[in-house]
């Protein structure tokens, strides 16, 4: 490179940085937009970009973006400093979000595999294949999404299924990301996610990372705590893991644990509690009730008293919950003598080092527990937050409830009084909604990788926005094995090629992020939407378009799921002067806004638990709100922290805390017991090395979109092994040597890293997953929560030879 | 041949100190202080040494944390496509152990 090419590189770094700290300033630079997103932007033009917001594609923080837009292109990228989740601020993935798009490869018409090569057909043809292939079999169809479904992508889905079909075999690949959050709210509150929100942030004095790498995951939430240090105040933060990472260099303390340790550390707070009396006897007698395991186990558990939870928990003494951790029993008494302190606020963090767990209920529900018994939530500061990985995972598959099991708004299949709330709704006849849960991802997937007169009953699998090609676990066992298996037949809508499309029977061409209407739901119970801004390329489509286009193409072809009671259309959608709208024809598509149709039907759902919606037009207006969205005074409020009388309107008067979908029916909360577990699969002469796999701050999950934004790409070209220095050079291991890495289930090479981002303990390693050369899901177990089904993505053996140089 | 744009979160009180160390180094181009925020381009070879130009910054005396904003694209690697029919190495295809 040329020096004065690096020169300009640098004054351009400059400047994109300067910007981007005037903008946190609420300044307008004098520079215009960012110049990082593209560099097409032409300053000479008179007109120059418009600008309209919108959520970034990437994680579940929910950071808005501004979105410049110039003769039909996205030409530069701002944080949006009206947005209160950002501030103004946004991640180097955030920055470069508009690149997403003009990856050179992007799909534009679909494509049929005929001799085992994908060929170019039109959207008619397409349509018609994928009819005809459920129409023929409709119980062996599958509808695989994920947490990237805007909410009305989600909700088509959801009823073309469900309200359609009925056929419960839907899921998002949210199921192996926060699934057991879900279950962990729910066996505790009742009702799922987080009461507390992103504002605890701004004045907790402790934050405890549970198995969590905010500095790379959600680096936009890490640097709003870190940044109250440079302001005098004074926040503790803790990291609890197998792997020193980029949170834990701003960490005042880093408590290394063994696999499943966390079980034993919360248990070892909550003992130690108990044991010097220091828990909050007043909250605990107004607020909360105790559980523990049934038999046979369920979600709910049995009721327990408070002598059995304390008799259950005697056994955790400091000492044993160091043998069981390996966390210092010194450091178990210090948290536990901070939540013991009613003066500190504490809010815990995590996100899929509880979920990815064999017992990722039981630990979620044990952090609830650990703040419950000691008081520590419902003021601000005060929480136990679980953060998602992807921008919709809450609002999309949480709160649409596109999993086998579910129904829009926290309603259930299995549950007969609801599923004729979501008929009536629906307007479908009575006892159309299946009342049996479908598959969920890990048994849908093997279903569909076993041979058809073995028992394989899925037949064919729509997947829509995700890559399970590339996220499933052991996917020798659970994707390549479709192979071989001539009968079952792959549907991808994709933006790019990727690992899924690569087994793809029929390749469909999306649309992107601004090529569409939307609407996302964040971590923190944020409702978010945004309208199209670009055309997608050649002949891309939405994916809500394509659901409702197959459910017309169903009509047609006479299917009658897809009319309702009264013998319309399941998707009739009216203009203003109520005429119908052929919005299944793509060129009629936009006459009216489909997403708001669809959304103002689906916020019926929402009052069912409490989780009201406002209207598609109020949404219009903001960087999004958070429900319960109460109407007053004909204003729309948002809450910010549910269950307490002080911010939340469906808290009876008097009350202080109300937990109002309580499961012991009493308003309370439930503490759980829940014992210390040993993992599914622990090393051994073999295999005699942990493996955790996870993500890089530059790559969003499988890279499918970050792998073709330039800057991200060459900053991080690949995945890579790191080994703790000391196990590396008992293995005879260099920097950068190439090392074959295998489990029972499969292998890989790769390139060793020692000391470089983040270190493993001893006798661990860690491999990001983001890609798709090296696909570390060959080696992964697909041992999955008994109550949430979420796959452990990090902790199983392996073993780790070097191959050379 | 990374190079970022950075914004530092730094301790006010150690700005003066912490201009001194940092603009003495080369791989450094140091801009304004913003709202607390200290704008800064990083220049380093290689991704090892990048990785290492960070540890040093977030080591540094008043740093307090790093926001990455912005990083370099050559645009002679820009247009260069992902190798697709390599996409399964060797050492994947129909890999079990």
């Amino acid at each position: 490179m040329s020096p004065d090419r690096r020169d300009f590189l640098k004054a351009t770094a400059l400047a994109a940085a300067t910007v981007a700290a005037e903008r946190m300033l609420h300044r307008d630079p004098a520079r215009g937009a960012a110049p990082t997103a593209t560099a097409a932007a032409d300053p000479q033009k008179p007109s120059g970009p418009t600008w309209d917001k919108a959520p970034c594609r990437f994680c579940g923080t929910g950071c808005h973006v501004k979105v410049g837009v110039q003769d039909g292109r996205i030409v530069a990228i701002q944080g949006d400093v009206e947005a209160a989740v950002n501030k103004g601020l946004l991640c180097v993935k955030g920055y470069h979000v508009g690149l997403a798009l003009y990856g050179k490869d992007r799909l534009t018409t679909p494509q049929l595999r005929k001799n085992g090569k994908l060929v170019p057909i039109g959207w008619d043809e397409a349509l018609d294949i994928i009819a005809k292939r459920i129409l023929a079999a409709p119980e062996r169809f599958a509808f695989y999404g994920s947490g990237q479904w805007t909410i009305p992508e989600g909700y088509a889905a959801q009823k073309l299924m469900k309200a359609g079909l009925s056929n419960n075999h839907i899921e998002p690949n949210a199921r192996l990301c926060m699934a057991s959050a879900v279950t962990g709210y729910l066996s505790v509150y009742g009702v799922d996610e987080p009461a507390g929100c992103y504002d605890d942030l701004d004045v907790a004095d402790v934050i405890i990372n549970w198995g969590n790498n905010p500095a790379e995951m959600h680096p936009v939430l890490f640097s709003r705590i870190v940044d109250r240090r440079s302001r005098g105040e004074n926040v503790t933060i803790f990291d609890i893991g197998t792997r020193r990472t980029r949170t834990t260099e701003h960490c005042q303390h880093y408590l290394a644990m063994k696999p499943n340790g966390d079980l034993a550390i919360a248990n070892g707070i909550l003992h130690l509690l108990l044991a010097r009396d220091s828990y909050d006897k007043a909250f605990v007698e107004k607020y909360a009730a105790f559980r523990s395991a049934s038999d046979p186990p369920t979600l709910n558990g049995k009721a327990i008293d408070f002598a059995t939870f304390k008799a259950a928990l005697a056994p955790y003494t400091p000492a044993h919950v160091e043998e069981l951790s390996g966390v210092a029993a010194k450091d178990i008494e210090l948290l536990a003598d901070l939540f013991a302190d009613p003066t500190k606020k504490i809010t815990s963090l995590w996100c899929m080092g509880m979920n990815q767990h064999t017992r990722g209920t039981a630990i979620n529900s044990l952090v609830h527990a650990v703040h419950l018994l000691s008081g520590h939530f419902g003021t601000p500061g005060n929480a136990p937050t679980s953060l998602t990985g992807q921008p919709s995972a809450c609002g999309t598959a949480r709160e649409v409830g596109t999993f086998a099991h579910g129904l829009p708004g926290g309603l259930r299949v299995d549950n007969p009084e609801q599923r004729a709330e979501a008929e009536a709704i629906w307007r479908v006849p009575a006892g159309r909604i299946n009342p049996a849960v479908g598959l969920h991802t890990v048994a849908m997937w093997q279903s569909f990788c076993t041979p058809t007169e073995s028992g394989g009953t899925i037949g064919t699998i729509w997947v829509q926005v995700t890559n399970p090609g590339q996220t499933l676990p052991n996917l020798n066992k659970l994707f390549r094995a479709k192979e071989k298996l001539e009968d079952k037949f792959l549907i991808v809508s994709d933006v790019y090629p990727t690992a899924t499309t690569e087994l793809a029977d029929l390749v469909l061409p999306s649309a992107l992020w601004v090529e569409k209407n939307g609407m996302f739901g964040n971590s923190e119970r944020r409702t978010q939407q945004w309208f199209k801004m670009v055309k997608p390329p050649g002949d891309a489509r939405d994916d809500c378009w394509q659901t409702i286009a197959v459910a017309h193409r169903l009509l047609e072809l006479g299917h009658p799921g897809m009319k309702d009671g009264d013998g319309r259309f399941l998707f009739e959608t009216k203009d203003k002067a109520g005429k119908e709208v052929p919005v299944w024809q793509w060129e009629r598509y936009y006459d009216v806004n489909v997403d708001e149709r669809l959304f103002d039907e689906y916020r019926q759902f929402s009052r069912f638990k409490h989780k009201d919606l406002a209207p598609y037009s109020e949404y219009v207006k903001t960087r999004g709100l958070r429900w319960p969205v109460v109407e007053k005074d004909g204003q729309w409020r948002e809450t910010r922290w549910r269950f307490s009388e002080f911010d939340d309107g469906y808290v009876g008067k008097g009350k202080g805390l109300q937990f109002y979908h309580s499961t012991s029916k009493d308003d309370r909360a439930q503490i759980w017991f829940r014992p210390w577990e040993p993992p599914p699969e622990v090393p051994d002469a073999d295999y005699p090395l942990w493996l955790c796999t996870g993500r890089v701050v530059e790559h969003w999950h499988s890279g499918t979109m970050t792998m073709r934004i330039p800057p991200l790409r060459n900053a991080m070209p690949g995945a890579y092994i790191e080994i703790n220095p000391e196990d590396a050079h008992a293995l005879g291991i260099g920097n950068g040597d190439r090392v074959r890495l295998e489990s029972r289930r499969g292998g890989l090479e790769l390139r060793a890293w020692l000391n470089g981002r983040g270190v493993p303990e001893r006798g661990h390693v860690f491999v990001p997953f983001f890609d798709e050369t090296k696909l570390v899901n060959l080696v992964t177990l697909e041992a999955h929560d008994p109550f949430s089904k979420q796959p452990d993505y990090k902790k199983c053996a392996v073993r780790v030879t070097r191959v050379g140089p | 041949m990374p190079v970022s744009g950075l914004l530092l979160t730094i301790d006010g009180a150690c700005e003066v100190e912490l201009r001194k160390t940092l603009g003495a180094d080369a791989r450094v181009t140091l801009g304004e202080t913003l709202g607390g925020r200290l704008v800064v381009a990083l220049d380093t070879p290689s991704q090892s040494a990048d990785e290492a130009a960070w540890a040093w910054l977030r080591a540094e005396p008043g740093v307090r944390w790093i926001d990455l904003v912005w990083i370099s694209v050559d645009p002679t690697e820009a247009d260069v496509p992902l190798d697709r029919p390599g996409r399964r190495r060797p050492s994947q295809e129909g890999d079990s152990a």
